[in-house]
Formats: structure tokens, C-alpha cells, sequence
């Protein structure tokens, strides 16, 4: 099953995002293999696949982590070229890793606004900094102390700390990879549920967020849209209405046995 | 709750437990000799301190940037030989003007190396500093270099002679510590020193420049280097090519005591200064014991590893990765 999608009569609506054959390779490995797709404004993108399906690299590509071998993007409208994570932040895509989430020897504060530092002339503002990241944590409902180490906090915090992070800037596209694998089922809902409301409720749907996982059933509950990658490509995409958990699974598990056959 | 501030004061306050041991140091001389609070020892604290200290402040940028600089001692030989070879041609500036842009462009290779080539730094600088120290016996027969003072207008600015045994590298070492407290604490550099040794690839990854950074660094820590070899030149008005075997370590070794971390991402400048006046002190301290000057390496190595071990164990943080 391919995906085009030009052809796609499903996706009407100014695309937020288009990814064009993308490719990346490891050596001679293609970890991202011929990959198109377009977003819209407002959806939740549950993006799934096996250990090794080339989720995270695709996601990579698309916060300027890494440069695709070939192929394009468009974010807003207009082609884009990342150079670096700056570039992709700078354009409002903004990235939450699952291990590269937060320095643990640097304070919350300056975790936050790191490469987005607030100045006064050409210092720090740090009290400026600690006030609007405490008001802004506060807002969005997570209690912590900005002047804390990021290492003295727990897992979920962590995770909730990056995504606040990755709000504070008005990203448009807002990349999650994988949120809940570190955590326990209850603070992996609190996280979850956390970026259906910001998305919903803070952007009115002038944003959207691509979650990946390797389990379906952790970003069915709030995904608009799921994406199933396997061996690079991207092999299934549809609306969540439109085939149930249990079917994809089935799915993911045929096409990864027809390929064992072969 | 009283213990657990204590713990968490000196785990913020990196320079706090270095200023208290200089401080015991201090008055535990005294006691044994009474010369010990005098200008004369004092100034000979402060010319160990501030020689050492000036490249220790630098090193402890680039180890919170989470890289080493095994070569400063060869560059500061180094430089202070192309210095006293280039005086009598192309005159006091431009041999100074040489002299630290070789060392920067030193310091800039290692940083080459080390970030785009991937080499880690230890073994980058090592190389480095061998290469240099076979340069500088094939090209001085391990002979001392000499200046004459005459020659060099700018002399008394850099290593002028102060009263009472004092002399100009206090001042040095004090504009030095300040501009560079300033830059780690209260710039967005510094911010980002701190993040590239805390995690590289996690502060590449919300936008750092890691590379630049560390780059920025070594070119620092190089020229630094090179500026005190000919600082030190000017001062004795010569240098010895054996100069700089011992002080790629001794400076690593002051920058770990005053609390910084061989892991990157945690040190502090004021905790350096403190480390070097202990380290001057020390010194001192011993000679005027009337201790043999051997011993002066043992009580370092032996600060060294205690304060490594308290760091490491009792002011851990609770770090996940």
C-alpha cells in the first residue's frame, strides 16, 4: 500500500506540513524510505510502527535533527531546509525527545528558555526568565519549582516540563517521540490527555502534534490520524474512525509476517 | 531537613567548600609559622596561584563544556619561544601578535578535531601537546629562551614587578576571573557552556550551536595559554623548554578541586580561584614548614582525590538520564 498524498481525497484543507519522498539512509540502509505525507492544521498524528521502522529518524528530519538524502518539506506553504534544530524551532516546529528531553545539571529555568534565552543588553535576564516560566508552568497546570535541577525531577515531570518547553515558543507542529515509554500508565495519560487539551483548548487547533509510539493502543485514545511506518516506508495511513486498534494491530502484524515470508 | 540544605548549599555553591578549606589552610599555616601571613609569602602564594590560576580558569570553561585541554603546557612553552625567537625581527607587538595567533589557531585545530572528526579531546590535546613538545626541542636544543627586557615596552603591563614581591599577574588573574565569571554566569555563551557539557546531543537538539561552543572554547583556553607562557618569559625573562610537562595537569587538578566535573556540565569560576590561592597556599605553606618540596605533589594529589571523592559521592545529584 502506498500513499500519495496528492491523491489523497480524504485530506481537504491548507496543509500544515507536506513531506515530499523523503529519504535518509544509514550507510546503505534507507531507515527513512520514500516517505510522503501532509498535515493539517488541528490534528493529533499517532505515529506507530516497531523498534526500527524509522519513526524516530522521520521525525528527526522533520525538526532539522538531521538533513534528508533526498526529498522535501513544506512547512506553512513554503519549502524548507533545516540546517540545524535552531532553523526548525526558529520556524515553529518544536521537538520533545524521549532521552534528550532536559540538561539534569541545569536548572528548569534555563532548560526552558535554552537557546531562546531572554537578555537585558547582552546579559541574561534571568529573574525575567524564572518569573515567566514559573507563570507559564503554573498556567498549564504542572507544579515545579523552575529554579529546581531538571535531574531532581521525576520521569512524568520531565516529560511534562519538555512539552511545556515545547509550547512556551507558539510552535505550530509539535513532535513527540515517545512520551509515554518512561512512564508509569498514569502519568503516560496525565501526559497524553495534557496534549490533546493544549492542542484543542490553548492553540484552537492552530497547531498540531505528531505522537510516536510503538504501541497503538497508547495514542489511538487521542489521535485524529495514524501513521503505521515499517522497515522506513510508511504503509498505512488513515483517520482514527475509520479502522479500529485492534484491526491496525492485525494490520502491522500481517505486513510484518508477509515480509518475514518473503 | 538542616543536613539536606547543607548538602544542596554546596552542591549549588561549587565554590563554597573550596573557599572554607582555604580558609582552614590559611589559618593552619599561621599557626605553624608565623612568616606565613607576611607580603613576602603572601606574594609567593599569589605567583604560584595566579600563573597557574589564569589557565585554570579556562580549562574549567572548557571542562564545563565537556572537553579537556591536555596541551596548554606545551602551548605555553610554545608560545613563549616563538615569542622570544621573533623579538629581535618583527619586534615586540607583532611577535606578541604572532606568538597568540599561533596558540589560538592551536587551540582552534584541537577544537577542529575534536568536534567534526570526532576524536575525544584527551586524546586530541595529548597528540597535540607531544607534537609541540617534539617542535620546540628540535628548534631550541633544550636550551633555555631568553628576552632582554629592553626590547619589550609592554613588559611592565604584563609582568611588571609590584611592592612587596607582588607583581601584575595579580591583576591579570583578577580581570581575567571577572570577565570570565561574567561570560559563564550571565551570558547566553555561558548558558550554552553549561548545556553542551551537560548533554551535547541534548542541547543540538533544542537549538544549541555544540560545536561553535566548544570550538569557541579550546581557542581560549589555547591563547590564554600562550598569553601566560609569555607572560612567564617576561617575568623570569627566560623559559625553560621542560616548563610545561607539569601544568596541563596541576591546572586540571585545580579545576576539579574547586568543584569542577571531568563529566562536563557542572564548575564554577569563583571555585577555581579559590582552588588556585589553596593550591599557592599550599605550596607555600610547606616550604615555609621547612617540609621537603616533594611533598608539595603528595598533599595536592592527596586534596585532589578527597575532594573528588566528596564531589562525586556526597554532593551527587540525582541525575536521570
Amino acid at each position: 500500500m502506498t500513499v500519495d498524498y496528492i491523491n489523497n481525497e480524504k485530506q481537504k484543507g491548507k496543509p500544515l506540513l507536506v513531506a515530499d519522498h523523503l529519504y535518509k539512509y544509514y550507510g546503505d540502509f534507507p531507515a527513512v524510505n520514500d516517505v510522503s505525507f501532509r498535515i493539517d492544521y488541528g490534528e493529533i498524528i499517532g505515529l506507530v510502527g516497531d523498534n526500527g521502522a524509522g519513526k524516530s529518524t522521520l521525525l528527526k528530519l522533520l525538526a532539522g535533527y538531521h538533513k534528508p538524502d533526498k526529498g522535501s518539506l513544506y512547512f506553512k506553504g513554503e519549502k524548507v531546509n533545516f540546517k540545524s534544530p535552531y532553523d526548525a524551532r526558529i520556524s515553529g516546529i518544536e521537538i520533545v525527545y524521549q532521552d534528550l528531553a532536559l540538561i539534569s545539571t541545569m536548572p528548569i529555568y534555563r532548560n526552558i528558555y535554552l537557546s531562546f534565552e531572554k537578555k537585558k543588553g547582552i546579559f541574561l535576564d534571568k529573574k525575567r526568565m524564572k518569573q515567566e516560566s514559573e507563570k507559564f508552568l503554573k498556567s498549564l497546570g504542572i507544579k515545579v519549582d523552575p529554579d529546581k535541577l531538571a535531574g531532581e525531577l521525576s520521569g512524568g515531570q520531565r516529560q511534562l516540563v519538555a512539552i511545556a518547553r515545547a509550547l512556551m515558543f507558539n510552535a505550530s507542529l509539535i513532535l513527540l517521540d515517545e512520551p509515554t515509554s518512561a512512564l508509569s500508565v498514569y502519568e503516560a495519560n496525565e501526559v497524553l490527555n495534557f496534549v490533546k487539551r493544549v492542542i484543542n483548548e490553548t492553540y484552537k487547533d492552530n497547531a498540531s502534534a505528531i505522537i510516536v509510539s510503538h504501541n497503538i493502543y497508547h495514542v489511538y485514545s487521542i489521535a485524529t490520524r495514524i501513521l503505521v511506518m515499517d522497515q522506513g516506508k510508511l504503509v498505512l495511513d488513515v483517520k482514527r474512525g475509520d479502522m479500529g486498534p485492534t484491526e491496525m494491530e492485525e494490520y502491522i502484524v500481517k505486513i510484518t509476517r508477509e515480509r518475514a515470508v518473503h | 531537613m538542616s543536613s539536606s540544605y547543607i548538602i544542596r548549599l554546596f552542591r549549588e555553591k561549587r565554590g563554597l567548600g573550596i573557599l572554607i578549606i582555604f580558609i582552614v589552610i590559611m589559618f593552619l599555616f599561621d599557626a605553624i609559622n608565623k612568616l606565613f601571613f607576611t607580603p613576602e609569602s603572601l606574594s609567593d602564594i599569589l605567583l604560584v596561584a595566579t600563573q597557574d590560576g589564569i589557565i585554570a580558569i579556562f580549562v574549567t570553561l572548557l571542562l564545563i563544556g565537556g572537553e579537556f585541554d591536555l596541551s596548554v603546557g606545551e602551548v605555553f612553552v610554545f608560545s613563549g619561544m616563538i615569542f622570544g625567537y621573533a623579538l629581535p625581527t618583527l619586534g615586540p607587538y607583532l611577535a606578541l601578535l604572532l606568538a597568540l595567533v599561533i596558540s589560538a589557531i592551536i587551540g582552534l585545530g584541537n577544537g577542529l578535531i575534536t568536534t567534526y572528526l570526532r576524536v575525544p579531546s584527551f586524546i586530541t590535546t595529548l597528540g597535540t601537546s607531544f607534537l609541540l613538545e617534539g617542535l620546540i626541542f628540535v628548534t631550541t636544543g633544550g636550551f633555555e629562551i631568553s628576552v632582554s627586557l629592553s626590547r619589550v615596552p609592554f613588559w611592565y603591563y604584563l609582568s611588571g614587578r609590584l611592592p612587596y614581591g607582588f607583581n601584575m599577574w595579580i591583576a591579570w588573574f583578577i580581570i581575567f576571573a571577572v570577565l570570565s565569571y561574567i561570560l559563564l554566569e550571565h551570558t547566553r555563551f555561558g548558558n550554552h557552556i553549561f548545556a553542551t557539557g551537560g548533554s551535547q546531543n541534548a542541547a543540538y537538539a533544542v537549538g544549541v550551536n555544540t560545536r561553535l561552543t566548544k570550538i569557541i572554547l579550546f581557542i581560549f583556553s589555547s591563547t590564554i595559554a600562550g598569553l601566560v607562557g609569555i607572560m612567564s618569559l617576561l617575568y623570569y625573562t627566560t623559559i625553560s623548554p621542560v616548563e610545561g610537562q607539569d601544568l596541563p595537569l596541576i591546572v586540571l587538578a585545580i579545576a576539579v578541586i574547586g568543584g569542577s566535573s571531568l563529566f562536563g556540565g557542572v564548575g564554577s569560576v569563583e571555585g577555581t580561584v579559590f582552588s588556585a590561592l589553596t593550591i599557592g597556599a599550599i605550596y607555600v605553606g610547606l616550604v615555609l614548614a621547612g617540609v621537603p618540596s616533594y611533598y608539595y605533589y603528595s598533599f595536592v594529589g592527596a586534596l585532589l582525590v578527597s575532594i573528588a571523592i566528596v564531589n562525586e559521592k556526597l554532593l551527587r545529584r540525582k541525575v536521570q538520564t
